[in-house]
């Protein structure tokens, strides 16, 4: 983790569906996470 | 007491103060204003954004290293559809100017960015990242020939209307000079540097590369003595004002590259130690012209 706050992208993890903040399927850990539901995340 | 002038020009604006922010290190501002007063900031320089939304690179994509780190982020951004209705919307509510940052894999890409910004009067300027190191296809190899940056140069300038654009410049290469000069000749207004420097870190005991792209770009205070060099070389090669970044942590580091022939300077990596570094930098500019009786900023602007 780098930022901590959301800026850097660093810590994303993948998503199963396009995450609301990044547009994509990432979502940052820092921010959506740490903890995350088992059915949202590819881990 | 005399009154100090911060103020420095940069192609046809003037900025209330000479610090800016490194894009990628900063978002658009967002998250940082609930730590720092952004409105204090010469300007906001944007995370790079494309025509459409880009995913990035596998992770990880983050890891420290000695004064500094290295990432290979890959441009993840929600593409500029988002970037105007949220990123922009937030910008204009805040009295700060905006550099924006655009990165894409072809020349079709960086115009449909720029097409859509070019009459937006929330954006002073443009800066065109053709120097990321984290993206395979485009990007770096418009930063390290001559002959293509001069076209991507002159192809962005012909989609930004009136605003200044400012080219990117990655360090990877054999002569800096060489470089500002072809962006030059392209017509850019400005330029800025140095990217990050592609690296590579091995995990001995997985006997694996640390980074999922196997390499990515340096930054922090571990590159700073190379920015300096080469915002020197680059600034003396042409004419056109420089935007220098490279680690920079200090007041003294952005006085240094200054000196070396930077108009204005911007924080990057920093940010994510502290958040209120930028605030401590400008106030520093202060004290330091105080204490050496400088009254104009624009003064020591490639004294070297
Ligand atoms: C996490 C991270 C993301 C970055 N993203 C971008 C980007 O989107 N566009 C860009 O032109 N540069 C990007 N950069 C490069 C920085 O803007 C800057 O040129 C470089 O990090 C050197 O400055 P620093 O040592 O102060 O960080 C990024 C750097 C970091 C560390
Ligand atoms: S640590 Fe920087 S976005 Fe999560």
């Amino acid at each position: 983790m780098a930022c901590g706050v959301g800026v850097c992208l660093g810590c994303v993890v993948k998503t199963k569906n396009t995450d609301e903040h990044s547009r994509v399927r990432n979502a940052r850990i820092c921010t959506e996470g740490p903890v995350f539901a088992a059915s949202e995340v590819d881990i | 007491m005399s009154s100090l002038n911060l103020t420095v020009d940069f192609a046809g604006h003037t900025f209330r103060n000479p610090v800016t922010v490194a894009s990628g290190t900063f978002g658009s501002g967002m998250e940082y204003s609930r730590y720092t007063d952004i409105e204090k900031l010469g300007a906001i320089t944007t995370k790079g954004v494309s025509d459409k939304p880009w995913e990035g690179n596998p992770a990880p994509r983050v890891t420290e290293t000695p004064s500094g780190m290295m990432n290979a982020i890959g441009l993840q951004n929600p593409g500029i559809d988002v970037f105007i209705e949220r990123d922009l919307k937030f910008l204009s509510s805040c009295d700060v100017p905006v550099i924006v940052n655009v990165c894409g894999h072809s020349a079709e890409e960086y115009e449909a960015v720029l097409e859509r910004l070019s009459e937006d009067d929330r954006v002073s300027m443009f800066e065109i990242n053709v120097s990321c190191p984290n993206v395979k296809q485009g990007a770096i190899q418009f930063g390290t020939d001559p002959l293509m940056l001069k076209d991507i140069t002159e192809r962005c300038k012909a989609k930004a209307g009136k605003k200044p654009v400012i080219m990117k410049l990655t360090p990877n290469v054999t002569s800096i000079a060489v470089m500002a000069k072809a962006a030059e000749e392209g017509g850019a207004d400005g330029l800025s540097l140095i990217n990050t420097l592609t690296a590579m870190k091995i995990d001995i005991y997985r006997k694996k590369f640390v980074l999922a792209n196997k390499t990515g770009g340096l930054s922090g205070p571990a590159i700073h003595p190379v920015a300096v060099r080469m915002v020197y070389e680059a600034s003396h090669a042409v004419k056109i004002p420089v935007i220098g970044m490279g680690g920079v942590a200090s007041y003294e580091d952005a006085i240094e590259l200054m000196m070396a022939g930077a108009t204005m300077v911007a924080v990057g990596m920093m940010n994510f130690t502290d958040p209120g570094i930028t605030m401590k930098i400008i106030d520093g500019i202060e004290k330091y012209m105080r204490d050496t009786g400088l009254d104009d900023i624009r003064d020591i602007i490639g004294i070297l």
